[in-house]
Formats: C-alpha cells, sequence, structure tokens
C-alpha cells in the first residue's frame, strides 16, 4: 500500500485552474520526483497535499486514510509535512526555537532534535542564532529539520535547491538515504531533471496541471522526460499538450 | 524637589497607562489587529466589577477575582466568533467590527446603567499614601506600576520561555507556515485575545477606583492606550511600557505649570513622536525583545 495516493485531483486557485486530473502516489520509505518547468503545478500540488489548497475534486490518502476533509495543520499532525519553497522559516525564533514549534505536536518517532543535530551539524552550531540572520543553505537545514521534528510520514520537499550552491545542494541530497531509512516517504520538486532522476526511484512529469510522464528513474528515457518536460513535438503519445514548446 | 514627586508621580500614571495598553499592544503584535473596542471591553470589566460588588456585597478585590476571569473568557468568545472571522476576512474587516463593537457596547452600557458615572468603592485605597519626605507614593497608583510590571514581564517570559510563546511567535511571524507545522491558530488567537481583554479590565477597574465609571469612557481610554501602543513602537510589549511611562510623565510635569495644557501636552508628545519616529522607540516588529 502507498503511503502517499493522489488520486485525480483538480485544483487552483479562484477561478485558475492549476491541476487536472493529477495523480500520483509514493510508497512506504520511497523518494518519487516531482519534474516540470516553471508553471506546471508542481508547488500547487504540493501544496494540495499539505492542505494549504483545498482540492477542487479528487482524493488524498494517507496511509490508506482518506485525508482529503482534514485541514492543514490537522494533516501535519497526520504526518504530512511540506518544506515550502524559499524555506519561509520563523524569522525571528532562534534556529532551535523553529525546530522545537512542531515539537509539542511531535508523534513519537527517530527524529529528536539530538537526532535533527547529529543529520545537521551545520545547524547545532547556529542553534541560538537567530533564524532570520542565518545563511541560505543554512535555513535550508533548519527548514529541513523543523519539518522532520514533526516525525512525518510523508515528507514533501519544495525546490530545497533554490538560490544555494551546487556544494550545498550535493550535502542535501547525500542526507536523503538517512531520512528514508528512518521510514519517511519523500516526495520532492526539483528544477535539476539529472538531479532529479539521481535522487529517486520514481519521477513524474508534470505540464500544465496534468501529469505526463511517470517511470523508474533508473530506466526513463531523458530524451523523453526533457520532450515531456517542456511539452515538445518529441513528446511521447501519452503526453497531453504536444505540440507546444514553453520555455 | 517637587519635580521628583512630579516625575515618580508621571511614573505611576505611566504604569496605570502601560497596564490599560499592554493588551492592545499583545494583539497587535501577534495577530496585526487594532482592537478600537478596547477601552469599551475595560469599561465593561468595570461595570462587571461593580455589579457583582453590589449583588453579593463583596469588596473590591474579591469582585475583581470573579471578573478578570471572565473577562478572560468574554476575550476567547470575541476571538472564536467575531475577531477571527474579521482578520480572516481583510485588513480592515477587524477595524470595522471592533470599532462596531464599541458602538453596540457604549449603548448597551447606556441602556443598563445610564449615562451617570459610577464610583467604584475601594475603601480608602484611593487616598492611602505613604510619605517619604517629599516624596509620596499612593498605594493605588504602586498597584497599578506593580502589575503593569508583573503583566509584561509575566507575558514575556511565557512569549520568549514556554511552547505557547513559541508557537505564538511562530504564527506572528507566518501564519502560513505555521499551520502547515501543525499550529491550530484559532485556540492560539483566543488565548492572546483573552489576555489582552483581562488584562485591560484589571486596568479599567483600578482606574476607576480615581476616576469612577461611565459608558462612553471606553474612548478616552482607548485615545491614551492607543497612544502609549504607539510611543513604545507597535507590537513591543517593554515598549508599550517606555511609552506609558512618557505620556504619564509628560502629563504630570506639565500640568505643575499648567493643568488645562497637560493633556495637550501629551498628545503632542505623541504627534511629535509620530513625526520624528513614526515605528515608535522601540521600533522593532517583534513582541518580545
Amino acid at each position: 500500500m502507498s503511503a502517499l495516493a493522489v488520486n485525480d485531483l483538480d485544483a487552483g486557485y479562484d477561478d485558475f485552474q492549476a491541476l487536472f486530473g493529477a495523480s500520483l502516489d509514493v510508497a512506504t520509505g520511497e523518494t518519487v520526483a516531482l519534474v516540470g518547468a516553471n508553471g506546471a503545478g508542481k508547488t500547487t500540488l504540493l501544496m494540495t497535499i499539505a492542505g494549504a489548497l483545498r482540492p477542487w475534486r479528487g482524493g488524498i490518502t494517507l496511509d490508506g486514510t482518506d485525508i482529503t476533509g482534514q485541514h492543514d495543520y490537522q494533516r501535519a499532525r497526520s504526518g504530512v509535512v511540506l518544506v515550502p519553497e524559499g524555506r519561509r522559516l520563523f524569522g525571528s525564533l532562534t534556529a532551535e526555537e523553529n525546530i522545537l514549534v512542531p515539537a509539542g505536536r511531535r508523534e513519537a518517532g527517530p527524529w529528536t532534535l539530538e537526532a535533527l543535530y547529529e543529520l545537521f551539524p551545520m545547524v547545532a552550531a547556529r542553534r541560538s542564532h537567530r533564524a532570520a540572520l542565518l545563511s541560505g543553505g543554512e535555513q535550508q537545514a533548519v527548514a529541513i529539520a523543523r519539518a522532520l521534528a514533526a516525525n512525518p510520514r510523508v515528507l514533501l520537499l519544495d525546490e530545497v535547491s533554490l538560490g544555494l550552491a551546487p556544494a550545498i545542494v550535493d550535502a542535501f541530497y547525500r542526507l536523503l538515504p538517512a531520512i528514508q531509512e528512518s521510514g519517511v516517504s519523500v516526495l520532492l520538486v526539483e528544477q535539476d531533471v539529472d538531479r532529479a532522476l539521481a535522487a529517486s526511484s520514481r519521477t513524474v512529469c508534470l505540464l500544465e496541471g496534468r501529469v505526463v510522464m511517470t517511470g523508474e528513474s533508473a530506466s526513463l528515457d531523458r530524451d523523453a522526460l526533457i520532450a515531456a518536460y517542456f511539452g515538445s513535438p518529441a513528446a511521447p503519445p501519452s503526453a497531453g499538450d504536444t505540440g507546444k514548446v514553453r520555455t | 524637589m517637587t519635580w521628583v514627586n512630579d516625575v515618580l508621580q508621571g511614573i505611576f500614571l505611566g504604569g496605570a497607562y502601560a497596564l490599560t495598553a499592554v493588551g492592545l499592544s499583545l494583539m497587535f503584535g501577534v495577530m496585526r489587529m487594532v482592537n478600537l473596542a478596547h477601552g469599551d471591553l475595560a469599561v465593561c470589566g468595570t461595570y462587571l466589577a461593580t455589579t457583582v460588588m453590589a449583588a453579593f456585597g463583596v469588596p473590591l478585590w474579591v469582585a475583581m477575582l470573579i471578573m478578570v476571569p471572565l473577562a478572560f473568557l468574554l476575550g476567547l468568545v470575541l476571538q472564536l466568533s467575531l475577531f477571527g472571522r474579521a482578520l480572516r476576512s481583510g485588513t480592515t474587516a477587524p477595524l470595522l467590527v471592533t470599532f462596531g463593537l464599541s458602538v453596540i457596547i457604549e449603548n448597551l452600557l447606556l441602556q443598563t446603567y445610564s449615562a451617570n458615572t459610577r464610583g467604584v468603592p475601594a475603601g480608602n485605597l484611593d487616598v492611602a499614601a505613604v510619605h517619604l519626605g517629599s516624596l509620596v507614593l499612593p498605594w493605588l497608583a504602586m498597584l497599578k506600576l506593580m502589575l503593569a510590571l508583573v503583566v509584561i514581564g509575566g507575558l514575556s517570559v511565557l512569549l520568549r520561555y514556554t511552547a505557547w510563546g513559541r508557537r505564538v511567535r511562530a504564527t506572528s511571524d507566518d501564519l502560513a507556515v505555521a499551520r502547515l507545522q501543525g499550529i491550530r491558530v484559532r485556540p492560539l488567537f483566543a488565548s492572546v485575545t483573552g489576555i489582552a481583554i483581562a488584562a485591560a479590565a484589571l486596568a479599567g477597574t483600578l482606574n476607576a477606583v480615581t476616576t469612577g465609571v461611565y459608558p462612553t469612557l471606553g474612548a478616552l481610554t482607548l485615545i491614551f492606550a492607543f497612544e502609549a501602543v504607539i510611543i513604545g513602537g507597535l507590537g513591543s510589549l517593554w515598549g508599550t511600557l517606555l511609552g506609558g511611562m512618557l505620556l504619564g510623565i509628560t502629563q504630570v510635569v506639565v500640568s505643575q505649570a499648567s493643568v488645562p495644557y497637560a493633556i495637550l501636552a501629551s498628545q503632542l508628545l505623541f504627534l511629535v513622536v509620530l513625526a520624528v519616529r513614526p515605528q515608535g522607540l522601540f521600533g522593532n516588529p517583534q513582541i518580545v525583545g
């Protein structure tokens, strides 16, 4: 059974529809990458899974339980936790306080403060500094630690590499196996297709709000994925909007 | 030596202003909400205390022990029923809703208690004082200053060191992300408003021991509380204490020269601060620190 399953989801903002029948699933301890051009609906999908947006149609299940009707704060407690794009730490709180915010609500689990400091030594070193004053890499580490502190079942990572030096991004991706081994499923949004393929067991490609390709990351035809990514004519017949090139 | 005594009386008056204003400051700091009914809710607390005293024949302090928790409950209910909804409907809605609430409260009080000024009997608490040479230390004023320090200090400690305070500060920083991290905002905001209204009701009742209470007193209460908050810096609790002190000292010192100009002087101080340093003296957007 999948840890997270998204079934036929329509969602959007006011009268703008951003997702059209999107479906995907993530198994326990699996990492699935979500790729797509800007505006393809990746962030909208993560926000809808996290509960910040109400889907117009379709459902979301966690370990087989329907969580579509749950509020955002309930989903975080059920075990679906988002690391938002741009990190969005609580700037006036210290690094440690940021991590402790969900702690009162935490499920029993492996991610204690000590375990998190072991995973991110740079956070431990800066624990009493105000989050707003940390570097981008340190802030990203705190954002991931804050999400893990809730001992989630499913971790949603929205562009953790955004605005960070490649060496720091590499370091984050090297930590991913340790997070997976604790039984956490990961759904990550990544602009860099090669990094997405390398980090995940399966890759899902979104184009203009539709899932146009899903496959094993190891055996996926990279050229076909790039074609699906941009919706160019080389995309396989399953692609929705063939003939359009998005930049 | 009289000017030393004047400054001392100003500090005492400032303590009263700060205690009145701390709830306004707290609500703005946490929720970015200006509660225009703040003064009227303080006055409600005063009427409630006098009603309890008359009904059960108990002294003021017993009535206040009953009234303050009820004011906290009133704050909870108001936040859950009215203010929360208003906050979710944009930035002007809370202003309109609390203005409307203010009008409703004043008229309900007029209907129920008439326009006459009511005394708040407190034995000789309003005149009792300790004399140290030329210095006068009135018990009531000392009590209000001490309560202001206890409330502001206590809130600062709660906000800085408890899980509740951490959640309040996190929500104040970024409400949407706080919810995504599992924080339930509605009961959290309700507790904040409860504390704010309880502190206002406490201050309003002690102030009324000297001045008496009448239905439209809330508007005047709001102006001074608002000025203390603005002078100190929006959302800073210790700033509000300092703002109250400056208002009080200005008022008392000027009143030695000319009583009619005393109130004017404190309003001018407010205007000067707005013109020169609009973010307030502690112009720092955090609730503590």
